[in-house]
Order: structure tokens, then C-alpha cells, then sequence
């Protein structure tokens, strides 16, 4: 009879004992496809917000600018935007561009004068892709002198939505310039450093205001995160002196440290769910294989070599694994389509102002793991047990039962 | 010379115990034909077990030497005294040690394949032997379905099954009421006589010792008579 199909007829000895075992390996297979699910779920809300809420899904700068400190910036910035834009619309991937400039400004309303740091932007293009702007009272830009406001912004100037605020800058050319907004909507991005400081108005009066027609640099959205690279790509072999840089780049402090947090901490959870599955079945195989000792001694007294009982008591426990894991997988499926179905409310993360909703977001790759994870480490838990009775001599394995 | 099955000379076997030499098995002489069947008798603790286990190539012993074939397999590596055991000897032991999962003709064939047997031969093979034991109907029944006896008969089918030069049987009927023991015996005696193979067996029982040619006293790890029956 060949080694696999006697290791299957082994897991029936003692059905008892080989469901503990499975279920020990299901409930680590299925808390890891849980977990990794529920981790990816966190980590594409962390990157909705970054895309959908600031960056796009990434942005095109001037060569040698993003990062580079500069004493006079402007001179840096886009001249002739319409001829880049007509050169990035070439490329199929792009799906929308969103020119920007940013301004440093005093914002004035009665007696409070706040330092804030704002953008100047094309609400029409914005408007729709821009959905993570949450806000808590108004709308978006519709008007040339709409502005609108951050959370914390809002409340220390204790503007509303009608109010008029004043914006106080300083041109390209040093001098000061100023004009006066009506508040249009008031949001809430989650992040309280950009609730606390952020304001945006229309891009022409922000160029108005700053006395020039460059723009900063362009947002992108784009066909999905995966054409960035392709994008990259095309835009530095146009040569046209512009550098894009990807929204996990932009974002790093938040989104990629976030993502690096998460993945390390899955590690080290998905580590310790692996020790306890191999300490789980590791007493269970201990066990089964002492009770079958006289056995082994038996079939080693008539001739079966330790090679072969080897290999049929490893296989055992890798089937053991892989049904466990088949079946953790089901019960976390099971979990995702039914109390899970509505997602898991989150309280506010680091640096985060708002509670979020995370759903499962299992990936074809998860399941892999959550089924060859378990099962190897049913396999390799197994290994000392096995060795071990292997290692003992025949008369001592007869006399052992 | 070509006859002798086994040969003892000087046959020694010790443990060590709180570091003291703890003789089992002292200065044994002896030789057992081909085709015999013969017991080793004696109280509990005189070791024969030990002497069926040196027998059977699972324990070396301490000193002295043991020919089997004319061959002094001690010398052997473990590969070779494995594939030894797998050819040419079977063991039986009083708890019948069969694997609970397979049926009775599946236990019986279970050495046959790694001797070269097809799918096809090994039934063939295994079938027969159950018919010699009597066990022709239950081919298909695991071996808790059976009785003391009836797994007993299995395991000698197993070890039969192999065509071995020899069969050993440690206290073969300890388990088992007298009359499946004197069962078990006729059926030892019936493979013997008409398939050649050699049966030692251990037992206490005065009534089996009966049935062998040769019985071999054993005291005190040393042989004190041989009856020739």
C-alpha cells in the first residue's frame, strides 16, 4: 500500500483525537486569513484616504523639486501647463489631472488671525474623484470666492458655512496680497494636522492671489494604484523635465508607515498563531504516536524500514494540515458572508481623528498562505515526534506500548 | 552445516543498570535447524525475549556470536539486518500489534509489496494465506471486528504472508483462552509441516510446549536443557 494512502487511513484510528488536531489547525488557519483580510481591509482604507482624500494617485513636480528645499519655489513650478497636461492626457492609463498651487497664508475673521497652509485647486475636476473630504457641514467649491476650511481651522477662526474670511499672502514678488472668501464647506480628512491648518480655494484665485500662472504640480488620477509604475514609466521617457512620485511616496509618514506598521504586526501575530497551532498538535501527534509505538516496533521487527514509516507518519500530519486548513479557510469565509458581512467598526488610529469602518479584504494569495502555512507547520511540528520514535530501538518501541 | 538455521556460541547479552553490568543472557550454546519447531520455555525475567529479539536481528548481542545461515549478521549494517528481516524472518507477538485502520488482507499484504509483489500477486498471495488460517471470509473486516484469536491468525498471516526462513512468536497465545491457543498451535504446526518454515516460539504454557520438537529450558539466562521430542 503506498505511504499516502496509508497516512490517510492513519487520520481514521482515532477520529477524536485527528478532529482536535483540525481544529486546532483550522482555528490558526482561519484566524490568519481573518486577520490578513481584516489587515488588507485597514490598509486599502488607509489608502482610499490617501488617494481619495489628498493625493491622487500620485503627482507630477517639476525635475528636482519634490523634497528639495528652495528659497523661492515659484520660480521651480510649472510654466506651461497646458501643453503638459495636452503631453500627460497621450498617456491612456491617466484619467484625470488636477493641477495645484499651494499657498502659506494668514487667515483673518474678526479679531483671530490664524497661520494656515492651503492649496489652490480646480474644483470642477476635483470635486468627484476627491470623495474622502467628509464634510461635516457645506459643500465643495463652486464659486471663484468660495474657500473651504478644515475641521480644527474652522472651529479656531469659529467660522461657519456663509461666513467671509479673509486670506492674507505674500505674492511671488514679496508683496502682500490678500482677498476675501466665503466659506462654502467645512471638512474633516481624519488627519488632525491637515484638519487643524488645511483651506483650499479656487486654483485661478490662488494664482491671483500669489501673482502667477505656473502651477505647482499635478495630482493624477489615474486607471488603478497598479498603472503607477507604467506611468512613471512613459512620463520620464517623454522627457518633458517633470517628476512623478507615487502617493505612498508622497505619503509616507502616513500611508507606508502605516502599511510597514501593520505588516510587521501581522508577522509577529501570524508567527505566534503558528506557535500555538504547532503546540496545539504537537502534544496530540506526541500522543499518537507513543499509543502506536508497539506497532511501529512490530512492522520494523518484520522488515518495514524507518525510511518508509518516516515518510507515512510526516505525510499523516501534512494532510492533517492541509484538511485543517481547507476547513479554517471555510469557517473564515463563512465568518466574512455572515457576521462579519457589515464590517468592524474602528476607533480612530494614530494621528487619525475619525472612527472608520474596516471590511474583510481577502486576496487570492491569502488563501494560499492560510493553507500552506498551517500545513507545513502541522508537517514540521510533527518532525521531533517522529524523529524521536524513529530514533528508538525496536525492542524499546515494543516495550514502550 | 547448510541445515542450521542458527547457531549460538558463546551468546552473551547485558544491560547496564545504576552503572552495574546486569547480565541477561550468559554463554549460550546452541543450534536450531531449518524446518523446526521448537520453543523457548522458562519463567518471567529469564529472557527470552531478549533471546527471541536477538533471534530476530532486532538486538545485537553483548558478546559472543550468532550465526544465521552460516552468516555472522551482527557485522551487518542496519540497512542490511532491515532488508533480512524483510525476507527472511517474521515476527509475532502476543498483542498482535495489527494496523486498525486497514482490513484483514490489507494487514496480511502489507510486507509484500516492498518485496517485489504486484497489486495483483500480493491479493493473490494474501488470500491464500488467509484460506490456509481459516480466515477466508473475513478479508474485508477490520481487525477490532475480530476476535483474540482470529487477529492473532492475522498476524501470523502477515508474517506468513512474507515466506520466511523463520517465523518467531514471543508467548504467542499469552492473550488468548486455551482453546484458540491450541488453534493458534495447530496452525504454526500446519504451516510448518507443509510450507517448510521454521516456528521458535517463547511460551509459559506447558500444553503448547507440548506441541514443539525441540523445547530449550532456559534459567537464569542460561540454557539448562534441550528436550527432543
Amino acid at each position: 500500500m503506498n505511504p499516502l494512502k496509508l497516512a490517510w487511513r492513519n487520520l481514521f484510528r482515532n477520529v477524536r483525537r485527528t478532529l482536535a488536531s483540525l481544529f486546532t489547525v483550522a482555528l490558526g488557519s482561519g484566524g490568519l486569513l481573518i486577520y490578513q483580510g481584516f489587515n488588507t481591509g485597514i490598509m486599502n482604507q488607509y489608502r482610499e484616504n490617501t488617494i481619495h482624500g489628498y493625493y491622487g494617485y500620485g503627482e507630477i513636480y517639476p525635475e528636482n523639486y519634490y523634497n528639495i528645499v528652495k528659497e523661492m519655489p515659484w520660480k521651480f513650478w510649472l510654466e506651461d501647463e497646458v501643453r503638459i497636461e495636452n503631453e500627460l492626457k497621450k498617456i491612456p492609463e491617466i484619467v484625470e489631472l488636477f493641477p495645484r498651487v499651494s499657498l502659506y497664508a494668514f487667515l483673518v475673521k474678526g479679531d483671530i488671525n490664524l497661520g494656515g497652509k492651503g492649496e489652490g485647486i480646480l474644483a470642477e475636476r476635483e470635486n468627484k474623484f476627491f470623495n474622502q473630504m467628509n464634510f461635516i457641514s457645506g459643500n465643495e467649491i463652486k464659486n471663484e470666492d468660495d474657500i473651504i476650511l478644515g475641521k480644527g481651522l474652522a472651529e479656531s477662526l469659529g467660522a461657519k458655512i456663509g461666513d467671509t474670511v479673509t486670506v492674507l499672502v505674500q505674492t511671488i514678488n514679496g508683496q502682500l496680497n490678500g482677498a476675501d472668501y466665503v466659506v462654502a464647506g467645512i471638512f474633516h480628512m481624519g488627519k488632525k494636522i491637515i484638519d487643524d491648518t488645511f483651506f483650499r480655494v479656487p486654483l485661478k484665485s490662488a494664482q491671483k492671489l500669489l501673482n502667477t500662472n505656473r502651477v505647482e504640480k499635478i495630482s493624477l488620477s489615474t486607471t488603478g494604484v497598479t498603472s503607477w509604475p507604467t506611468i512613471e514609466k512613459k512620463i520620464r521617457s517623454a522627457n518633458l523635465g517633470l517628476d512623478p512620485i507615487p502617493f505612498d511616496v508622497l505619503d509616507k509618514s502616513y500611508y507606508q508607515n502605516s502599511v510597514d506598521f501593520l505588516e510587521a504586526q501581522f508577522s509577529f501575530v501570524r508567527m505566534i498563531i503558528l506557535i500555538i497551532v504547532a503546540l496545539g498538535i504537537f502534544n496530540t501527534i506526541a500522543v499518537s504516536l507513543l499509543e502506536r509505538s508497539g506497532e511501529i516496533g512490530a512492522l520494523r521487527a518484520n522488515g518495514e524500514s524507518r525510511s518508509r514509516l518516516f515518510q507515512i507518519l510526516f505525510i499523516e500530519n501534512l494532510i492533517l494540515g492541509c484538511i485543517g486548513g481547507i476547513a479554517g479557510i471555510t469557517l473564515a469565509v463563512a465568518f466574512e458572508k455572515t457576521l462579519l458581512s457589515h464590517g468592524i467598526p474602528m476607533p480612530p488610529g494614530p494621528g487619525i481623528t475619525r472612527q472608520f469602518l474596516i471590511f474583510l479584504e481577502i486576496q487570492p494569495y491569502h488563501y494560499l498562505h492560510a493553507l500552506i502555512l498551517p500545513a507545513l507547520t502541522a508537517g514540521i511540528s510533527s518532525l521531533w515526534p517522529i524523529s524521536k520514535i524513529m530514533k528508538k530501538s525496536i525492542p524499546e518501541l515494543l516495550r514502550s506500548t | 552445516m547448510d541445515n542450521l538455521l542458527y547457531e549460538a556460541k558463546d551468546l552473551q547479552y547485558s544491560y547496564s543498570w545504576n552503572q552495574k553490568k546486569v547480565p541477561v543472557l550468559n554463554h549460550l550454546n546452541f543450534s536450531i535447524k531449518k524446518e523446526s519447531f521448537c520453543c523457548f520455555v522458562g519463567p518471567s525475567g529469564t529472557g527470552k525475549t531478549t533471546l527471541l529479539n536477538i533471534l530476530g536481528l532486532i538486538e545485537n548481542p553483548t558478546n559472543g556470536k550468532l550465526l544465521f545461515c552460516g552468516q555472522d549478521v551482527f557485522q551487518n549494517s542496519e540497512r542490511q539486518k532491515e532488508k533480512l528481516r524483510l525476507e527472511k524472518v517474521g515476527f509475532i507477538f502476543q498483542s498482535f500489534y495489527l494496523i486498525p485502520t486497514l482490513t484483514v488482507l490489507e494487514n496480511t499484504i502489507y510486507f509484500l509489496p516492498s518485496l517485489g509483489y504486484s497489486n495483483q500477486e500480493a491479493e493473490r498471495a494474501g488470500k491464500e494465506v488467509l484460506d490456509l488460517m481459516g480466515l477466508s471470509e473475513h478479508l474485508s473486516k477490520k481487525p477490532l471486528e475480530l476476535s483474540g484469536g482470529q487477529r492473532q491468525r492475522v498476524a501470523i498471516a502477515r508474517a506468513f504472508a512474507k515466506k520466511p526462513l523463520v517465523i518467531l512468536a514471543d508467548e504467542p497465545t499469552a492473550n488468548l483462552d486455551s482453546d484458540t491457543s491450541e488453534k493458534i498451535i495447530r496452525a504454526f504446526k500446519d504451516l510448518q509441516r507443509n510450507e517448510k518454515t521454521s516456528f521458535i516460539f517463547s511460551t509459559h504454557d506447558q500444553h503448547l510446549m507440548s506441541y514443539a520438537r525441540e523445547i530449550f529450558h532456559l534459567k537464569d539466562g542460561a540454557i539448562t536443557k534441550k528436550d527432543i521430542l
